[in-house]
């Protein structure tokens, strides 16, 4: 009931915009294991990806680390400038927040506030340029 | 001045498809991105009315969702998602057997995730249709109540990609896409009894987001919505009614590419009824549910909810058809 009068109050202020409550954010914390490591989409790069502060992920803002290496001899990939659309294929739409990209140790890049506000298969459409130029899109299954 | 009678059984069809649509309309705008908004007729005209206006209130609760593999999943602890929505709309008779509708949603959501809390809403997508009785249920025993739907969305609603919107996207309220609808609805009378089975067909235009080279362009598939309804007529008039709907959808193209896994299927049950509350005025309302069984969804989220209707409608000169006995020639 508490929730429901809680929800009454929200629907009474709905027409005077949105409004939100952010958690404290906390400095991202990523496992030592990937969740998962896909190929871009010319084969030229491998992409280990973890996330924080959960993984798998969960709806709601995530950071995702992606440390990049040549395909082919491993050899870790610094200096990229990475574009990044969080993206719902089967829906048809992206997310309100636009993600930032900080690069840390050479070829590590993590990426902050990718924003899967609601459940269902999310992609991380990136695209790569600099010493590089390819694409990829590692998948997430958000519950 | 003399009491209308409220409605024949033929009549309450009208009364239970239009609920059944709004119900469709309702669990699809529950998230506004995936919308089927703008099922064909969500306020229709019974055939002894002139016009009509109403306001619809409406509560789901998202309680999981259905993967690209069709297995449903409870959300997850600390997640949740309650959708509200209301509606104003009316709808006016058009020459002979037409009828013209424009539904106007007003939508709020509430979500919470990973200590987030955010609520947010405004104006939905508005929706503008047109529907045509060739003939009419319960005028023969042969021949069923045969119709033809037509309905336009428009993108006034708040895609969940614009940049204004909080982190949880809760000001979403719209597809940010037109979508056209097209669709054929049978109906006919057994005794008290009321069946109805409609077919429709939406197509939304193509979106593209981003900048490039990062740039989507995508189009949704073509979306088929079948729904079928069974509903009782007591003496009294006050009637009961259930209905199932099934909506499925192909792969999205991105990119002039079909992206396999994209397709959507979502299953909804209705229970619903009506009391009448004068001659002019009624009260429809009930529950909706997407049951969380694996394969009756797909890339879908999935809840339940309840619905409340309120209705004011002017007659017209002419009535419905008469009533025919039960086990009547035509």
């Amino acid at each position: 009931m508490n929730r429901l009068a809680s929800l009454l109050v929200h629907v009474g202020l709905a027409a005077c915009g949105s409004a939100h409550e952010v958690a404290s954010t906390e400095p991202l914390t990523f496992t030592a294991q990937p969740l998962m490591t896909v190929k871009s989409g010319l084969g030229k790069l491998a992409i280990d990806v973890r996330t924080a502060p959960l993984q798998p992920p969960t709806r709601g803002l995530q950071g995702v680390q992606l440390v990049i290496r040549d395909s082919k001899t491993g050899a870790s990939e610094p200096g990229l400038a990475l574009g990044v659309l969080p993206w719902m294929p089967a829906m048809g739409h992206g997310a309100p927040l636009t993600p930032r990209v900080e690069e840390g140790p050479p070829g590590t890049y993590v990426v902050s506030e990718v924003d899967f506000f609601m459940p269902g298969t999310w992609e991380l459409r990136l695209s790569i340029s600099g010493a590089v130029t390819d694409h990829a899109a590692p998948s997430f299954q958000i519950p | 001045m003399p009491r209308r009678p409220f409605r024949s059984r033929s009549c309450l069809i009208a009364v239970f498809t239009t609920v059944a649509c709004v119900v469709v309309a309702a669990r699809a705008k529950a998230q506004a991105c995936c919308a089927a908004s703008g099922i064909a007729t969500p306020a229709r005209l019974a055939p002894d009315e002139l016009a009509l206006l109403g306001t619809q209130w409406k509560v789901g609760d998202e309680l999981g969702s259905f993967d690209s593999a069709g297995q449903y999943a409870s959300s997850p602890a600390g997640a949740s998602e309650l959708d509200f929505e209301q509606d104003i709309f009316g709808a006016a008779r058009l020459p002979y057997r037409g009828q013209v509708a424009l539904f106007v949603p007003l939508v709020e959501t509430r979500r919470t995730s990973l200590g987030q809390s955010e609520f947010g809403g405004g104006i939905g997508d508005v929706n503008a249709s047109l529907r045509y009785d060739f003939t009419l249920a319960g005028g023969s025993t042969i021949v069923p109540g045969l119709a033809g739907l037509v309905g336009l969305t428009l993108p006034t609603g708040t895609p969940p990609d614009a940049p204004s919107l909080g982190p949880l996207a809760t000001g979403a309220t719209g597809i940010g896409a037109y979508q056209i609808n097209a669709g054929v609805a049978v109906e006919q009378t057994f005794g008290p009894w009321l069946v109805s089975a409609t077919g429709i067909a939406a197509q939304r235009t193509a979106r593209t987001v981003g900048v490039a080279p990062n740039q989507v362009h995508e189009r949704l598939a073509v979306q088929w919505t079948a729904l079928v309804i069974a509903a009782y007529t007591f003496s009294s008039a006050v009637a009961l009614g259930a209905g199932v709907s099934y909506v499925v959808e192909d792969d999205a193209t991105i990119g002039g590419q079909p992206s396999p896994g994209t397709g959507h299927r979502l299953s909804t049950f209705t229970l619903s009824g009506i009391l009448p509350l004068s001659d002019a005025w009624r009260l429809q309302g009930g529950l909706f549910d997407n049951l969380p069984i694996a394969s009756l969804g797909m890339n879908q989220p999935g809840g339940l909810g309840l619905f409340a209707t309120l209705i004011a409608s002017w007659p017209r000169a002419s009535s419905c058809p008469t009533p025919r006995p039960v086990g009547g020639s035509t």
